[in-house]
Parts: C-alpha cells; structure tokens; sequence
C-alpha cells in the first residue's frame, strides 16, 4: 500500500470538506450568455414562431372559407409585422454566415436553430396524429368534420411546420 | 452574392402575398365598419321597437314615430298589419360566427342560410350579433290576434249576428268603450275599447255596420262610453266590419 496513502487521503478529505463549506456558504455563479450573435438569432426564432402561427391561421381559415375582416384581421397585423422582420433578419444572418462559415457551427446559432426543429417537428407529429384521429372518428361515425377538411387543414398547418423543418434540418446536416 | 438571391426571391413572393391579405382586410374593414354600424342601430332600434309594442299595445307605422329619426339606410322596417311587423338589416359581409345559431323560438332569429327572409314569427326582435351577407329578415308578432268567436262568448256573438243576418270572420265580445272617434277625410273611424294593459284601438271600417242587440242599424255616434260591445273583424283580423251593442 501506499505510505502517502493516509496523508494524501486526508488531504483529499479535507479538500472536499473546503469545497462543501464553499458551496455551502458561496454559490458558485453560472452566468450563461448568448454569443455575440446569439441574440439575433432568438429573435429570428421568435419572429419566425410568431410568423409561423399567423400564416398557419390565415391558411387555416381561407381552406375553411372564412375571410371575414374579424377573423382575417389580426393574423394579417402579425404577418404585416414579422414578414419583413424576419426576412430583415434571416437576409442579414445569412450575411453574416457567408462572410463567417464558423458562425454556422456556432452554439447560440444551432440551439435557435435545434429548437426549431423540435418545436416544428412536434406540430408536425401532433398534425399527423390528429388527422389520423379525424379519419378514424368519422369512419366510427363519429367525426363532425369531413375527411376532406380535415386533410385540407392537415395540410395548411404540414406546409408551413413541414417546410421550416425541412429548411431547418437540411441546414443543420449542411454543417456536418 | 448568388445564394441570397432565392432566400430575397421567396421573400418577394411572401411579401406580395403578404401585401394582398393587407389590401384585403383594409378593404374589407369598411364592410366591417359599416355592419358594425347595422348592428348597433338594429339592436337600439329593437329596444325601442319592443318597448313601444310593449306599453301601447300597437304597432308603429313607422320608425319615425317611435323616435328614430336617424336609422341607416341598411336597415327596413315595414307595418304588415295591427299585429305584425317585419324588420330586415342588410349586412355587407358575413361576422365571425357564420353559422348563426337559432336563437329561442319565442325570439326573433336569422336564418343561417344566408341573406333569406326568415318568415318566422316571434314575439320581440332579437338582432343576432352574428349575421351573414346580404339581408336578414324577421318577422315579429307582438301583439295577439284579437280573440275568434270561438274563445268570445258564443251565445252573444252568434246570436246577434246570425239574428243582424251577418258573416264575420272573428268576433270579441263584452268589451267596453273607452273612446270614439269619427271618420275624418284622411283617417277613419276608430274606436277604443278597454284591454288589458292598455286600452286597445281599432279602425272601423267605412262599410261597417253597427247594429243594436235587436238588429236595428245604428251610427257609430249612437255608441257611448262605456257601452259594452261586440267587435267583430274582418278576414285580416285588423278592421272592424261590424260592432253590435251588447245588451
């Protein structure tokens, strides 16, 4: 055996009855910060949910043939505003990147880009399940809704979460 | 710059598209403003309309009387006799909630086939807050029909007229003379009887006849207040074609 073996063990032990009372009595801060351009690409994300949403409504209602101003009203005033942000913001990170590859493999940059994978590919998911619900419920005689309409409205909501998957995913495995 | 040019592509098409619903919704937002506006002015008109119906016992002959002096052009009201009335809104587009529910059958209601006279009767006008295009109708039957012979007392009404050698469509007897009024050269003849809440008046018509329980023709100024009467009305409920002095 070791004849440092108790010194060192007590050391040891000693070290991390310090490190206890430190974590007891001083919280080690974790400050997590976005990298410089980590910001614009949360808000890139954020317009491009919100802009999602409302182009989804507004396809939404016109397959089921409602263009009152009431219901058209509002996701216009949401696409009036996020369309030209998001394009603003999209065009000038995608400068951005041209100008600096390493920005594409940047941490901020693909957890914006990760969870809108993951966000768009569960509404895809759930749309799917929910059209194959509606099948199911009306071949039980039980569904309102025809299949139809229901695949119209499955596919307003595919186009636009099925597509920014698409973009997003082929994107992400460009930077491999 | 080449790889940026389908990203601004895809963006100019979003952006025309994104143009288009805009001008859309502006250009609907003036039908919207103005079915608003329908809306608002059916729904006070109504008020009013079934406060008046309700206290007088009588349809207005026009908007006018019951104290409209401003309602929109959208908007049509029509005396269709003592007892009915027929009011239509007209709407440039259809509201939020297309599929209009039925209201109650005792309240008015608009169809939700769209922009169709709705021949249903009811008791007050109800403007629905949701409606479809084009114009909606409804029908409203405030006020009773007078009572028919069968639920007026048979042995008096019968008697007298078949004795007066008289037809009649619907007769209501024992009723008290509250007013009378002559015919003038631009109104008829009227006259008032005691109702419940208040006192009911009905036009007389030019040929009618007035008789005494013993089938003797007597003038309209023979009838005294407080006299009881039989009112007997004429096919459209409305006018009276004959009155016969009760004993």
């Amino acid at each position: 055996m070791d004849s440092n073996f108790p010194k060192q063990a007590s050391e040891e032990a000693s070290s991390l009855e310090f490190a206890s009372r430190v974590s007891e009595t001083r919280p080690v801060p974790v400050v997590k910060v976005l990298s410089p351009y980590g910001v614009e690409y949360i808000f890139l994300t954020l317009t491009l949910f919100v802009a999602a949403g409302a182009l989804m409504g507004v396809l939404l209602l016109l397959v089921n043939g409602k263009f009152g101003f009431d219901l058209l009203s509002f996701p216009t005033a949401v696409l009036a505003v996020t369309v030209p942000t998001f394009a603003g913001l999209f065009l000038h990170l995608k400068k951005l990147e041209l100008r600096m590859p390493s920005l594409r493999l940047d941490a901020s940059k693909r957890f914006s880009t990760q969870t809108t994978q993951i966000v768009s590919f569960a509404v895809s998911l759930f749309t799917l399940i929910g059209f194959v619900f509606a099948i199911f419920a009306k071949l039980g005689g039980q569904g309102t809704v025809s299949i139809g309409k229901a695949a119209l409205d499955a596919l307003a909501v595919l186009v636009v979460s099925g597509g920014v998957l698409a973009y997003y995913w082929r994107d992400e495995h460009k930077n491999r | 710059m080449k790889e940026l040019l389908k990203f601004k592509i895809a963006f100019a098409i979003v952006g025309v598209l994104t143009i288009a619903l805009i001008v859309g919704v502006v250009l609907q937002a003036g039908s919207a403003k103005q079915d608003k506006q329908t809306t608002q002015a059916a729904t006070d008109i109504a008020v009013k309309l079934n406060d008046y119906t309700s206290q007088h016992q009588v349809i207005p002959s026009s908007l006018k009387s019951i104290g409209v002096k401003d309602s929109p052009s959208t908007i049509t009201y029509h005396k269709l006799s003592s007892t009915r009335y027929k009011f239509c809104a007209s709407y440039r587009s259809d509201s939020t909630n297309v599929h209009v529910p039925q209201i109650a059958p005792r309240y008015g209601y608009v169809d939700d086939i769209g922009g169709l006279e709705n021949a249903t009767s009811s008791s007050w006008l109800i403007i629905p807050t949701d409606h479809k295009s084009g114009e909606s109708c409804q029908t409203i039957k405030p006020l009773a029909e007078p009572p028919t012979s069968a639920t007026a007392n048979p042995n008096v009404d019968n008697y007298v007229a078949a004795k007066c050698g008289r037809t009649y469509g619907n007769a209501w007897s024992a009723l008290k003379v509250t007013a009378i009024q002559q015919a003038r050269t631009d109104a008829s003849a009227k006259i008032t009887v005691l109702t419940y809440p208040t006192d009911t008046t009905y036009e007389v018509d030019s040929q009618a006849k007035i008789f005494d329980v013993n089938c003797n023709e007597q003038k309209l100024s023979d009838l005294l207040n407080g006299q009881y009467v039989t009112l007997y009305f004429g096919n459209d409920g409305t006018n009276i074609v004959m009155i016969t002095k009760d004993s």
